[in-house]
């Protein structure tokens, strides 16, 4: 097939049914996740507890499209290299007007 | 497309050759630069004697914004990529870019975005005149409501949409398209100035176009982030700057490394310490992201801050200064042949050592607390983007021109150009450097404050440098007229552009270029129909397209039904664009082998896709930076569930997520053939995508109801701003995935072949990303 | 005219600054600068010289070129002499931006175009403003509109206007007379002229304009 596939994911074409358990079993992750996020709206805790933790769900999810649905799992490191550089300068910029205010 | 008769206009038009677009570039750039360069005069003019009356204060602030602006992204940036699109695909032994089409339409986006900004100076209250930095909030409505400024916010899109389709071409032309055996570290110097610069651009540019989106939508729909006290000057301040300054090294770097290239042919001898000097520069690149704040020191920011931004940035002039050194060191023992390129290298040298040294000055916030805002901070950047990147630039194309043109120029009047040029430069801007005091952009200024006689000499050497031009002008053209005839290797380079014919063919090289172990290149005859055969190809859609854009914000700022006509075209072209996909006429196989590290395994496409993502997180990542900012800086924001549903949120997240799923759903079908499964997926995709956009519709059409409209505040700008860029993004994604579901339909995605759903997927989950933080962000928190 | 070290410590202090950047930078430059010119006339192309050894030749990658132990050896240079000055910078930083026990707070609104000058008691002046010799002024500065720049012209400083944004900046000096006070960011067709005047008054004066309410 040519295609570099993710690595944890056998590249057997009949292991397509174990990939396709591997996405369903994400999004089901995914939605639990963002049922969690809800759940965290309304509990007694500072804001900025919930916010971070609401955060900290929403990049774990992040991530988890990244990495498979994304295929980023199985990419050329270079692709993930300048990916996290990307998303450095973001935050760096970010971080920069925060701190600088 | 057939034949195209290669003197007639519909080539021009309709051309994706590299060269072809190189020399549109080359010509366009210089067109900017005569029209920039008048209005400069004409600031000179205004500024001979203290008190003159030859420019009123409204025309000169048009005058030299415009200047700026001009000089800055549609003088010095256009024309390295002139050099750019045609020496780099030669100097890597490539046939052209990796996306012909692309790189046209990066040419044509450029052009009318121009065309759009210089329109303003036919509105009334005329073109910008906020400077070039358009600092917040006198760029508002509010303060400036002529259209002119809203007509170059959209020129600047237009430029940024040019931008980042440049960068992603360069980017996958120079990872993936280089010729075997040519490793990174070999390339030319020219190249690699390329390859630096497109990074920068493709992580500097994005804020910027998150501050022109904003700027935009305050302008002509009425948001107001930039109008609120709370944060908007500083926010534009921020990202205004953090793409500006790593813009100076965007516009140096071309520059910088073809006096490399100069540098090697004259003196005969290698680059001293080429990878010291790729080194630095890529330490210069990633530094030149975290200094921003130096031009914020007067704003009162956090006064540590600004005790790490000058140190970082007194750090940055380390590199600079070991690439100068290295560059001098390659003097060192060779023998160097005085020619016309070569002088223009060593005047490049000289003048970019003395900006660089002014510009050690304005790091220090001490110093700065004095000179911001001064002429002599117009002389630093002068020296730097005149003297050193332009001046370089000028040896570039004196350099290449025999090998654009396959002519000789007159040596003679090479060496008067350089002796006026260098005089007049000197005496332009030299005396800036004494009106330490003397305020910038001011149309007039006092007398007895001793900035008399400086603004003479600056006048009188203004139109002596000026004069150099016409001389340049008249050089190249005897030269097309009547040069001798140049050969394949005039100055005795060493890099492939070299080993073809001046002009080279369309197809670049007779053969197939090989670089072998013992570092020697040899183009290899194959047969014409072997290897990757060459068909020159042209396409009208590139500059439809770009002409469509032009008329749908022409339409939008001054009068709808030209935006009406402008989407119609845009649909058309775009029909017109996919019907070509379908035909698989730009289909152009990968070469079977070549140097790809370190993207060996990364199809060129795939690539593209990715590299286009890097400069979307950042987009992004500026926009939830400004609503962060905005927020934190304001007292009160509406509670969760105040303004917006969570319900309503909740409900589009599930949706989003769901059709990430069906979207990598229908790949794996695809990859084992399952035909149903990858149309059930595709469909999928495409109604939990619109039923997204249509819950979007819903709940906007609510809130508005509600009050909660596009000028309530800094609330409704935010969400506003932010979430539709999202949306616009997920429309977009609808628009290709028609596509790639028609193709679908017609059988068109095979087991072995069905690269564009894989890559279509990885935007696709991008833009649910995104949403997976606006959700929180915007409903929960 | 007062020369610049009379008048005032931090705008002294800023000349001395600037003039040991000057210096070495001068120095850096005159070196650096005729480095360049020397070496290609040294190595210029004359009848009899020879190619190097190393020489680049056509379809050929160039040999390489230069030691790791230069480049440190040039990095090292270049930072030594960014490191002197850097320490200089940071003295004086110190001193413009804290300023010694004021006696005199004077609120500063930029508008479009001009300056509105508030004191403790209340009192107002547009596009002029008076201040006693030998004490310590502190302004901060505002704008009411768009960005403007404060900038006392002759003392060499100033500090950015703001909508929502308070900067301050201090002066003191001996020397009573007329300065200028202009802005340094373009704000509009009015920019040029946004100007005002800083009156320097003797104590005593300033002490019975100041009581007097009069002009
Ligand atoms: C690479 C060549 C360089 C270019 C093209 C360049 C360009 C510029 C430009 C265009 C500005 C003015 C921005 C404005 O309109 O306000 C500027 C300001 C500045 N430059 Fe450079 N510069 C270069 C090198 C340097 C170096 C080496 C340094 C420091 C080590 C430096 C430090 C500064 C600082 C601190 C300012 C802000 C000054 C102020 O506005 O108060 N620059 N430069
Ligand atoms: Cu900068
Ligand atoms: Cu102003």
């Amino acid at each position: 097939m040519g295609l570099p596939l993710p690595a944890v994911l056998p590249d057997l074409e009949e292991a397509v049914d174990v990939r396709v358990l591997v996405y369903v079993a994400v999004w089901v992750a995914l939605v639990v996740f963002t049922v969690i996020e809800l759940m965290l709206v309304g509990m007694p805790m500072t804001p900025i507890t919930i916010a971070l933790g609401i955060l900290g769900l929403a990049s774990l999810k992040a991530l988890l499209i990244a990495l498979f649905y994304q295929h980023l799992i199985g990419e050329a490191a270079w692709v993930k290299i300048f990916y996290a550089f990307a998303l450095l300068t973001a935050v760096g910029l970010v971080v920069g007007m925060i701190t600088g205010i | 497309m057939g034949e195209i008769p290669r003197n007639s206009l519909r080539r021009w038009l309709f051309t994706t050759n590299h060269k072809d677009i190189g020399i549109l570039y080359l010509v366009t750039s210089l067109y900017f630069l005569v029209a920039a360069g008048a209005l400069a005069l004409l600031v000179r003019i205004q500024l001979t004697y203290p008190n003159m009356g030859f420019l009123t204060a409204s025309a000169y602030n048009q005058a030299i914004t415009v200047h700026g602006v001009v000089m800055l992204l549609w003088f010095l940036s256009p024309i390295a990529f002139a050099l750019a699109n045609y020496i780099v695909p030669l100097q890597i032994g490539a046939r052209d870019l990796a996306f012909p089409r692309l790189n046209a339409m990066s040419y044509w986006l450029l052009l009318f975005g121009g065309l759009i900004a210089a329109l303003g100076f036919f509105t009334p209250g005329g073109a910008i005149d906020t400077g070039w930095t358009v600092y917040a909030p006198l760029n508002t409505a509010k303060y400036s409501p002529q259209p002119g400024i809203t007509l170059a916010g959209a020129g600047l899109l237009l430029l940024m949409a040019s931008v980042t389709l440049s960068t992603v071409n360069f980017l996958v032309t120079i990872f993936r398209m280089r010729v075997k055996g040519l490793s990174l570290l070999k390339m030319p110097m020219f190249t690699w100035g390329i390859l630096l610069t497109v990074f920068l651009m493709l992580l500097a540019f994005p804020p910027f176009a998150a501050a022109v989106l904003m700027l935009a939508s305050d302008r002509i729909l009425g948001t107001v982030y930039f109008l609120a006290p709370e944060g908007g000057a500083l926010l534009w301040t921020h990202l205004l700057w953090f793409f500006g300054h790593p813009e100076v090294y965007i516009l140096l770097f071309p520059a910088l490394f073809a006096l490399g290239d100069v540098l090697v042919t004259f003196t005969k001898r290698p680059i001293y310490g080429k990878k010291i000097v790729i080194a630095a520069a890529i330490a210069g690149s990633v530094l030149s992201l975290m200094v921003w704040g130096h031009h914020m020191f007067t704003t009162g920011i956090n006064p540590v801050w600004r005790k790490i931004m000058t140190v970082l940035t007194e750090t940055i002039s380390i590199p600079f200064g070991v690439i100068i050194l290295a560059y001098i060191l390659t003097l060192v023992g060779g023998r160097i042949r005085l020619r016309t390129p070569m002088l223009f290298a060593l005047g490049s040298i000289a003048l970019f050592i003395i900006g660089g040294i002014t510009g050690v000055f304005n790091s220090s916030v001490a110093i700065d607390y004095g000179v911001r805002g001064t002429y002599w901070i117009v002389g630093h950047f002068h020296f730097t983007l005149v003297g050193g990147a332009t001046t370089a630039l000028v040896a570039a194309i004196y350099y290449w021109w025999p090998k654009m043109s396959g002519r000789m120029f007159s040596e003679k009047l090479g060496k008067l150009h350089f002796t006026i040029y260098m005089i007049g430069y000197l005496i332009l801007y030299l005396p800036m450097h004494a009106l330490v005091d003397m305020p910038r952009r001011v149309y007039t200024y006092p007398a007895g404050y001793g900035w008399e006689l400086n603004n003479l000499l600056a006048t009188i050497g203004a139109f002596i440098f000026a004069l150099s031009w016409p001389i340049f002008f008249l050089i190249l053209y005897k030269s097309l007229r009547s040069g001798e005839p140049a050969g394949n290797n005039p100055w005795g380079g060493w890099s492939l552009e070299w080993l073809t014919k001046s002009p080279p063919p369309p197809h670049n090289y007779d053969g197939e270029p090989v670089v072998d172990d013992s570092g020697t290149i040899r183009i290899t005859t194959l047969p014409t129909n072997g290897g990757h055969a060459y068909h020159e190809h042209y396409s009208p859609w590139p500059i439809t397209i770009s002409l469509a854009a032009f008329l749908i914000f022409l339409g939008a700022i001054l009068f709808l039904p030209v935006a009406v006509a402008g989407l119609l075209l845009l649909v058309a072209s775009v029909v017109g664009l996919a019907k070509e996909g379908l035909a698989e006429k730009f289909k152009i196989p990968e070469a079977p082998e070549g140097a790809r590290w370190p993207f060996t395994q990364v199809e060129k496409v795939k690539l593209g896709v990715w590299m286009f993502l890097y400069s979307e997180a950042v987009l992004f990542g500026s926009l939830i930076g400004s609503y962060v900012f905005v927020r934190l800086n304001s007292a009160a924001w509406p509670a969760p569930g105040e303004v917006l549903s969570i319900t309503n949120g909740a409900v589009n997240t599930f949706i989003l997520l769901t059709s990430s799923l069906t979207a990598v759903l229908a790949l794996a079908s695809v990859r084992v053939g399952n035909q149903t499964g990858l149309k059930a997926g595709l469909l999928a995709t495409f109604i939990l995508g619109l039923a997204f956009l249509l819950n979007k519709a819903v709940e906007w059409n609510e809130i508005f109801q509600h009050g909660f409209t596009f000028s309530s505040g800094l609330p409704a700008a935010a969400f506003y701003i932010t979430t539709g860029a999202h949306g616009a993004h997920v429309a977009a994604g609808l628009v290709v995935l028609a596509y790639i579901i028609a193709k679908a339909f017609k059988g068109g995605y095979t087991r072995e072949n069905h690269s564009t759903v894989e890559y279509f997927g990885l935007y696709w989950h991008f833009v649910d990303i995104v949403w997976v933080f606006l959700f929180p962000l915007f409903y929960l928190i | 005219m007062p020369t610049i070290a009379e008048l005032s410590p931090i705008t002294s202090q800023w000349q001395s600054l600037f003039n040991l950047y000057l210096t070495i930078g001068t120095v850096t430059g005159v070196v650096v600068i005729s480095l360049l010119v020397v070496n290609t006339l040294r190595y210029r192309d004359r009848p009899g010289r020879q190619n190097p050894s190393d020489a680049i030749e056509e379809a050929k990658i160039p040999a390489e070129r230069g030691t790791i132990g230069a480049a440190l050896l040039l990095t090292l240079i270049v930072a030594g002499i960014l490191f002197a000055i850097t320490i200089g910078t940071m003295a004086t930083v110190d001193l413009i931006e804290k300023p010694p026990k004021g006696t005199l707070h004077i609120n500063v609104e930029g508008f479009q175009w001009g300056w509105r000058f508030t004191y403790p008691n209340g009192r107002e002046t547009v596009n002029e403003v008076r201040i006693p010799a030998g004490e310590v002024t502190v302004f901060y500065v505002t704008s009411t509109d768009v960005f403007h720049k404060f900038q006392l012209v002759e003392f060499k400083i100033g500090v950015d206007a703001i909508p929502g944004k308070v900067n301050k900046i201090w002066i003191s000096t001996e020397k009573a007379g007329e300065y200028l006070i202009q802005c340094y960011e373009l704000c509009g067709v009015g920019h040029a002229v946004m100007a005002a005047k800083l009156i320097v008054m003797e104590p005593s004066e300033f002490k019975a304009w100041y009581e007097g309410g009069g002009a």
